[in-house]
């Protein structure tokens, strides 16, 4: 192909070759991105995973304590604030039990290895929605584009390497087309992966912004003074669920005499 | 998100969009709250505590050593200046180091106790940590009683007395646990001079002798240890074994047992609310077995004995 351009090296040509390479490199970039958003959505949800399995269980337990006291204290002495009070705690106790116990909990740590990113990279590269040519393509590659997500996020090099043997290697150009028309396509790919990486980039600064990457961010600046955050936390909600206990016992203890 | 969600190309937005769920991010939310309460309130005694310990421990972890090492470490200092305090308080740690997650926060809290300790109360605080249900890093334990112990530490001498009986850490030897009580006991401490007292009577370590372990109760009977009046009224009722047996110095005894109130300052937690409870009701029982022995007038007298003693010693 190369020598095909020394040799007919119209402005045209000149132009197309500068683009491919524009291509080439936004595309990289492009896969870049996608390698760091994927690993900042994993390492997210492999802490929220423990976040939830050492806290947030202990969470739950505090409040399905105290919505049990609210509705004790709610029959002891029965008004519409009560009730109400007692709906609200109950709600939020389920609310909690829900996130707590659900799918996160289950998260895995996530240590992707060299080589899984390498795969991951050349995988966004070639398989990228983006570079489809039609619709048809595209909803392959998107379908394709989220097995390599899930693949890579569960560590799962083989998996990405079988992804990657099927798609094969897509032709560059399209069949047919002349020099103007490849110039158009390209540059409008550039425009879309430009669009794209400054989407991730948004993507990843919404993730960053969220609670559960603060709370992360807390626990590490905090293993660097040597403290185990999620450890500490969970002592003191346990000590909290201890004190909540001694108060449904006694609470418990009141009905019984007053229903005698 | 969901604004930008045309511009995603990337189709695994169900997946990961539990990071960003509603419910899961007020629960990161509450999480982040508590702990930044804790930084401010439980954290700081700690820092202030124990200076530069911070870095310590910074050290400490990455040179991966086990919290309880770490502890030793801290209070090596003072304890290589031949501290006997020092030394007993890390065998108290180590006997009780497995109880609390480990972590900062634990050390925060057991160096706050033992500051706060050795200020006021001690012997609660002695109580409190050894509390049998405490998982124990025995051999350490003893290893640093031993050293206060050998010292002359009266504390640590009763501590590894008791070590010896109950065989934690070391091959049980009352034989041994006699000669640290006694060591104890013959400073005067009180709960020393009754566990050797009841090492007589039941003739561990001893040849039984009930006029030995009545000395010895009575030596701490003396100092209002209500438990040493209670065993002697229990051995003066029973007589025998060199005691002869007598009934009003039994109901002396058991009356100061009785009487002796348990303040509400000391009975801090339900458990030991009913542990005072359960032995309040054991000695008056007690008390009232021993009355139904004397005479009517022989018990005005002797109320009045114990009646004007208890004025004497309050």
């Amino acid at each position: 192909m190369v020598l095909e351009i020394v040799r007919k090296q119209t402005p045209e040509e000149e132009e197309l070759l500068r683009k491919r390479e524009e291509l080439a490199s936004v595309r990289a970039a492009l896969a870049e991105r996608e390698l760091e958003l994927a690993d900042f959505r994993a390492q997210l949800k492999s802490f929220e995973g423990r976040y939830l399995r050492q806290v947030g269980v202990l969470y739950a337990e505090l409040d399905d304590w105290e919505a049990k006291i609210a509705e004790i204290e709610a029959s002891l002495k029965p008004s519409t604030t009560a009730s109400q009070r007692a709906q609200e705690t109950r709600k939020r106790a389920e609310e909690t039990h829900e996130a707590t116990h659900g799918e996160a909990s289950k998260a895995r740590d996530f240590q992707p290895s060299a080589d899984l990113k390498r795969l991951f990279r050349e995988a966004a590269k070639r398989i990228h929605p983006d570079f489809a040519k039609d619709e048809a393509d595209r909803e392959l590659r998107t379908r394709l584009m989220a097995q390599v997500n899930a693949a890579y996020s569960q560590g799962d090099a083989d998996a990405l390497q079988r992804i990657l043997d099927e798609f094969g290697n897509s032709p560059e150009s399209v069949q047919g087309e002349g020099v103007g028309a490849e110039l158009v396509r390209i540059i409008r790919q550039i425009h879309q992966a430009k669009k794209n990486i400054a989407a991730i980039e948004q993507e990843l600064n919404c993730l960053r912004a969220s609670e559960i990457a603060q709370l992360k961010q807390d626990t590490e600046t905090a293993e660097q003074d040597g403290r185990d955050l999620l450890a500490e936390l969970a002592a003191d909600v346990r000590e909290r669920i201890d004190g909540v206990k001694k108060k449904h016992k006694a609470l418990s203890a009141e009905l019984k005499t007053n229903g005698r | 998100m969901a604004d930008n969600h045309d511009l995603l190309i990337l189709p695994n937005q169900g997946e990961f969009s539990i990071v960003l769920s509603e419910a899961r991010s007020s629960l990161a939310a509450r999480g982040r709250k508590d702990a930044a309460a804790l930084k401010s309130s439980k954290w700081r005694p700690f820092a202030l505590a124990k200076d530069g310990s911070v870095r310590d421990i910074k050290q400490v972890r990455s040179s991966g050593t086990s919290i309880p090492q770490f502890i030793g470490a801290s209070l090596r200092n003072a304890v290589e200046q031949g501290d006997a305090d020092a030394q007993n308080d890390l065998g108290v740690i180590f006997e009780m180091a497995q109880e609390y997650p480990r972590g900062p926060r634990f050390l925060a809290q057991m160096l706050m106790k033992i500051s706060v300790a050795r200020r006021e109360n001690v012997s609660d605080f002695y109580k409190l940590l050894l509390s049998p249900q405490a998982w124990r890093d025995y051999d350490q334990a003893f290893a640093w009683y031993f050293k206060a112990a050998q010292s002359g530490h009266a504390v640590a001498q009763v501590n590894i007395g008791s070590m010896y009986v109950n065989g934690h850490g070391v091959t049980q030897d009352y034989d041994q646990a006699v000669y640290w009580y006694r060591k104890a006991a013959e400073q005067g401490f009180s709960p020393a001079q009754c566990k050797l007292g009841l090492m007589y009577c039941s003739g561990q370590g001893v040849p039984i002798d009930c006029a030995q372990a009545a000395i010895w109760l009575r030596k701490a009977a003396e100092k209002r240890v209500s438990k040493a009046q209670y065993e002697l009224g229990i051995l003066y009722g029973k007589g025998g074994n060199g005691l002869p047996k007598d009934y009003s110095e039994a109901y002396f005894w058991l009356y100061l047992a009785a009487s002796t109130e348990t303040s509400p300052n000391t009975a801090t937690n339900t458990t030991k609310e009913k542990m005072a409870k359960l032995s309040e009701e054991k000695y008056s029982n007690a008390r009232d077995a021993a009355a139904a022995l004397l005479t009517q007038s022989h018990l005005v007298d002797v109320q009045k004995r114990a009646e004007s003693w208890l004025s004497d010693h309050c």
